[in-house]
């Protein structure tokens, strides 16, 4: 398990140093330039040279990007031309704001995914099976932007169930104490159940349109993950020796079929984290995604760089969660090869 | 050439541990029968043969036998009788009748996730009302008792990391912790190394010998036959076109098809000798 644990860290470690890469080259290799972007158009030619020599824009790439890692190393991913602040205290100052909404996305996702999974697995070909599967096909076809607009539109303006898309509290609550930035979180450690409920309720709509989405992906992986499980060789054995039906279900079928529905996982993390930019833009949500929307149309460049760096290594380092997991579920993972 | 087993053919016509009657099978999706009137009898202590081509039907009478049909197919005529009782509407003949049964790939039969031990204890504690310590014991005593070195340790490993010789021995101890009377074994030695299936065959007969209990031996290979079985039947396409004893199909065989199988298993063999 150590060894596996290492190879693992070593494999995120090396995607890291991939990724910075990729994302300092891709900046630099988009047309347009910075310093007259953000001088805009009324500066004069002398203007942004000045500026492109105060960036380091005029100097070799390489050495740009030894500027760079070494700024990041400290911890200083450069400064946000449209605030004027340093772009990791932007984008980590909302930071929490974007992990509550994943979160609660991924918790929809898992609620609404695994039952309907199993239930249209273990009903294949049935009306409820036909039914979870055009919901799967309605989850994932729909794009974030259009299923927000339908449920704020049905379950706020008609219904009046949510309160409107303006953030992670109605106007006027003050937000908990700070503990771990995540409000709801935040509200039960300083039993304030009040701001608990307003903020469940604020994130309730964001949430579903990340969750939906997402728990379509899941749907389909957890039925077709537990219609193999269905025909393989130890669930044959299970039964032929009588074992009851909720036991292989639990304990043979399930875990077995973890396995590939970990994988889904992995990739609806990420669409979890992808996704946020616009569905963060909709229900004016402040996190990260928000300013990164933001930092597209005031073309900053150092923020938008900062955002992918982020969004990137929490996408690693959750996918090596998703590894440390599956070599706890599996031994063939944890203790490798024969040994006997 | 099976003169080796004598023992079993005085006993064997008396009590009738299993009689399968007209089983008739069929897939539900067109209808179309997998199997029709098949009919056998297994007597405690006897080895009996199904043999066939691939596709005849063997595995589906012994998944029918032991009530695991897969989804999709359906039993529609026959009955099951244990000591003469009907049985056939009896969900789970493997506890009430205490069948076993052993598969063609033993890495897959078993649970990848779990140890082996905990596999064949689970099934000891369901058949014999043991107790998790109990039936943790007589998961190691089952082990050793099909000539597993050391019982502990084997218990502790997981199905990967035994050969697929050592996974049939764990699921030969799985069907000794039923007590078994009766033992399927469908294609045990198929996906064995050679030098293997013989030790799991010999195991298989020693096994029966020890426990009395009667064997389905479900083969394509006729060799198998003549070597383990008291009884041979002939499945071929879903019928059923020859049974008696091994010797006497063996020796003068009635149907078109039994010779056929008959004669290239000795193409085979003469090929084997001149190579």
């Amino acid at each position: 398990m150590v060894r596996y644990l290492l190879r693992r860290l070593a494999i995120s470690a090396i995607t890291v140093v991939g990724l910075v890469l990729v994302v300092f080259l891709v900046v630099r290799i988009l047309p347009g330039d910075a310093a007259a972007a953000r001088l805009g158009p009324e500066a004069t030619q002398d203007d942004i040279d000045a500026l492109r020599t105060r960036m380091g824009l005029d100097q070799p790439i390489w050495v740009q990007l030894g500027d760079y890692l070494a700024g990041l190393v400290r911890g200083d991913m450069g400064t946000a031309i449209s605030t004027g602040r340093p772009v990791a205290d932007e984008l980590l100052s909302r930071l929490p704001a974007t992990i509550e909404l994943a979160a609660g996305g991924l918790l929809i996702a898992l609620l609404l995914g695994f039952p309907l999974g199993m239930l249209a697995a273990s009903r294949r070909g049935r009306t409820s099976d036909a039914a979870a599967r055009l919901f799967a096909v309605l989850g994932s076809s729909m794009a974030p932007l259009w299923l927000g607009l339908l449920l704020i539109y049905g379950l706020y303006s008609l219904a009046g169930l949510f309160p409107g898309p303006v953030g992670r509290l109605p106007i006027g609550t003050p937000p908990p104490t700070s503990i771990t930035g995540l409000f709801v979180l935040d509200g039960l450690l300083t039993g304030n159940l009040d701001v608990v409920w307003q903020s469940m309720r604020a994130l309730a709509l964001p949430a579903l349109t990340l969750g939906l989405g997402a728990s379509a992906a899941v749907l389909k992986m957890v039925r077709s993950a537990m219609i193999a499980t269905e025909d393989a060789g130890f669930t044959r054995t299970a039964r032929a020796y009588g074992v009851p039906a909720s036991q292989v279900l639990w304990r043979d079928r399930l875990r077995n079929a973890m396995l590939q529905v970990l994988t889904a996982i992995g990739l609806v993390i990420g669409f979890l984290l992808g996704g946020n930019v616009i569905v963060e833009r909709l229900f004016s949500w402040p996190g990260m995604g928000r300013i990164a929307y933001d930092a597209l149309g005031s073309n900053d460049l150092e923020l938008l760089q900062g955002y992918a760096l982020i969004v990137g290594v929490i996408y690693i380092a959750l996918n090596f969660v998703v590894d440390l997991v599956y070599g706890v579920i599996d031994p063939r993972i944890r203790l490798g090869g024969r040994a006997a | 050439m099976s003169a080796t087993r004598p023992a079993a053919e005085t006993t064997r016509r008396d009590v009738p541990l299993l009689a399968i009657e007209g089983l008739g099978v069929v897939a539900e999706a067109t209808g179309a029968p997998i199997l029709t009137d098949v009919s056998l009898e297994v007597a405690p202590g006897e080895i009996v043969g199904l043999v066939g081509e691939s596709g005849s039907g063997k595995s589906m009478t012994s998944f029918a036998t032991m009530g695991i049909l897969p989804r999709g197919v359906r039993q529609t005529a026959g009955r099951f009788t244990v000591d003469g009782e009907d049985v056939t509407d009896v969900r789970d003949r493997s506890v009430s009748s205490r069948f076993a049964m052993i598969f063609q790939n033993p890495r897959d039969s078993l649970n990848p996730l779990m140890r082996v031990g905990d596999q064949i204890a689970r099934i000891a504690a369901l058949h014999q009302g043991m107790s998790r310590a109990q039936a943790r014991a007589e998961a190691v005593s089952m082990l050793e008792r099909v000539h597993i070195p050391d019982g502990e340790r084997a218990a502790r490993a997981y199905p990967h990391q035994l050969s697929g010789g050592m996974c049939q021995r764990v699921m030969i101890a799985m069907a000794l912790a039923c007590r078994p009377r009766l033992l399927i074994a469908d294609e045990p030695t198929t996906a064995l190394d050679v030098t293997v299936q013989a030790r799991i065959l010999d195991l298989v007969v020693e096994l029966t010998e020890e426990t009395g209990c009667g064997v389905l031996l479900v083969t394509h290979d006729l060799g198998v036959v003549a070597e383990t079985c008291d009884r041979l039947n002939v499945l071929y396409r879903g019928d059923l076109v020859e049974s008696g004893p091994v010797d006497r199909v063996l020796a003068a065989p009635r149907h078109e098809y039994t010779r056929y199988l008959l004669e290239s298993a000795n193409e085979l063999e003469d090929t084997d000798g001149a190579a």
